[in-house]
């Protein structure tokens, strides 16, 4: 991002004229990219620049009560904040306006506001001296605003570097912030930056605390992320349990795995899809192939792989007739193509679910469908390698209340 | 109690240190050994947590969830971080009947338009 300084609202008009000339005339586009600082209000502001992405005005007494802000930066604010997301006003070291009418009025509206220092000045200047009296009026102001919305630099940018540090990290610059490069880094100078820096230590330290204070906040914070988190999950933990018939494809194997290995239900329902997603990861880091329009992955390698597991199946049995009949077989058995029915309770689960409910300690219900979902499970890598086709349903029967299907 | 606490934008600041931190892959000394019940009986905590759910502070912890949950060591004995739990809020769009499906981007984005085909 481009930043330009020291323009005038008349110059800004300018600007948009020949640019919308040129966006009429030429067809020429322009990038939002091109913060605007440290406007004067000469008038009221009625153009923004096509480039502009950010603007800060500068502060300028009421003609009238030098304690208040005149009109054409109101009316200028305005009109900014209607066109753009960020508007700051400036406040030069030496402005009369009171802080709290300054304050107030970026509360209105969540302007930021940006402190601005004079320009190289000497250390033992009255010029740094208004500054650093600025920086402890504004600090007390803002600092003492809990239910404050607004930024106020420099003292904001300090207090985030103070945060960085005491979070570990070791950040090369106070900010990487460009606006706050050009107004505070390259217009103070060095010598008056160390002295400002000690100004921010000693607001800090009277608004907010030392050191440890910051480590506090940190932790603080970082124990509401984690109780953030951790609400999160058992939401939808939650969720999960309570609809678990509804969100996923084997809610019985799911209750099984729950029972036998003492997992709570979402963490068995977890443990069976990341199963299942761990064995794609592998297929797709290994197999690869070209991805549909949709972005799905569509490998012949794969499909390969999966028609040599069903090919060795088939042989193993003798041949592609004895398969048939054994996975038909395996298939009635379980009671695959009444899944439906005997989930709604209208068919009577068989001797094979009754075997698996008595061995799984589990109820036939549970077992019946527990039992056609592994199968359902095995028969789509069988359905990949080409050996079945996709499992059958039967007709669903009418229940009592009519309805045949649900979804 | 922290000065820092109830101040939005400190908050937001905070937030940002942390996730710039996070994002520098910076491993945090700090412990957060607590249980959920004694993180949210502490008020300060519980100020800061309600004012994550703020605009333009939800998003910055959201986006920066992961990175944010494994800078610190916390007592975290669960395994609800899982894939499944992460992406439930997604699945009943999905088809729920098909495990050859399951937890596929596509049959989410197809369910998304089209609806399940949920048979139970």
């Amino acid at each position: 991002m481009t930043t330009k300084a020291g323009m005038t609202c008349s110059k800004l008009e300018q600007i948009f004229n020949t640019q919308a000339q040129a966006a009429r005339d030429e067809g020429t586009s322009f990038a939002r990219e091109v913060s605007y600082v440290d406007v004067v209000c000469d008038i009221s502001l009625t153009r923004i620049p096509l480039d502009a992405k950010e603007i800060s005005f500068r502060v300028l007494p009421s003609p009238e009560n030098q304690a208040q802000l005149s009109d054409e930066v109101m009316f200028s604010l305005i009109l900014a904040q209607g066109s753009l997301n960020s508007v700051y006003l400036d406040v030069p070291f030496d402005s009369t306006v009171e802080p709290s009418e300054i304050l107030n009025t970026a509360e209105s509206a969540g302007f930021g506001v940006n402190l601005i220092p004079p320009k190289t000045p000497a250390l033992d200047s009255k010029e740094l001296g208004m500054y650093c009296e600025l920086l402890r009026a504004y600090g007390a102001e803002w600092l003492g605003s809990p239910q404050s919305n607004i930024r106020v630099a420099p003292i904001d940018a300090y207090i985030e570097y103070k945060l960085g540090v005491a979070a570990g990290l070791k950040p090369v610059s106070i900010s990487t912030d460009q606006m706050i490069t050009s107004l505070y880094t390259e217009t103070l100078g060095m010598e008056a930056m160390d002295a400002v820096k000690v100004v921010l230590d000693e607001v800090i330290l009277k608004h907010i605390g030392d050191d440890s204070a910051f480590e506090e906040q940190i932790l603080t914070t970082a124990k509401a992320v984690i109780l953030k988190d951790r609400q999160y999950m058992q939401a939808r933990a939650k969720i999960l349990t309570e609809g678990l018939d509804q969100r996923t494809p084997t809610p019985n194997l799911i209750r099984l795995v729950s029972a036998h290995t003492e997992l709570s239900i979402p963490d068995a329902a977890g443990l069976l899809y990341e199963l299942k997603r761990g064995i794609h990861t592998v297929l797709d880091k290994y197999l690869p192939g070209p991805k549909d329009k949709d972005g799905v992955m569509n490998s012949p390698r794969q499909a390969a792989f999966a028609k040599m597991i069903a090919d060795m199946a088939v042989a193993a049995v003798g041949g592609k007739a004895q398969f048939d009949a054994l996975w038909g077989e395996a298939c009635a058995s379980a009671q695959v193509a009444d899944r439906i029915n005997i989930d709604r309770g209208q068919v009577t689960p068989g001797p094979a679910a009754t075997a698996v409910a008595t061995a799984l300690n589990t109820d036939t219900k549970t077992g019946a469908l527990a039992l056609i979902e592994a199968a359902l499970v095995i028969g789509s890598l069988f359905e990949a390698g080409g050996a079945v086709e996709p499992a059958e349903v039967a007709e669903a029967k009418p229940t009592q209340s009519g309805i045949i299907a649900i979804g | 109690m922290s000065k820092l606490s109830g101040h939005r934008v400190l908050v937001a600041m905070t937030i940002s240190a942390l996730a710039a931190t996070a994002q520098a892959g910076v491993q945090s000394p700090l412990k957060v050994m607590e249980s959920t019940e004694e993180l949210a009986n502490d008020r300060d905590v519980a100020k800061v947590r309600a004012t994550l759910e703020m605009n333009q502070i939800k998003p910055v912890v959201e986006s920066n969830m992961v990175q944010l949950r494994e800078m610190f060591t916390t007592a975290d004995d669960l395994k609800p971080m899982n894939e499944l739990l992460a992406a439930v809020s997604s699945l009943r769009d999905r088809d729920s009947t098909n495990i050859r499906a399951w937890g596929s981007c596509h049959s989410a984005c197809h369910g998304a338009c089209h609806g399940a085909r949920g048979w139970r």
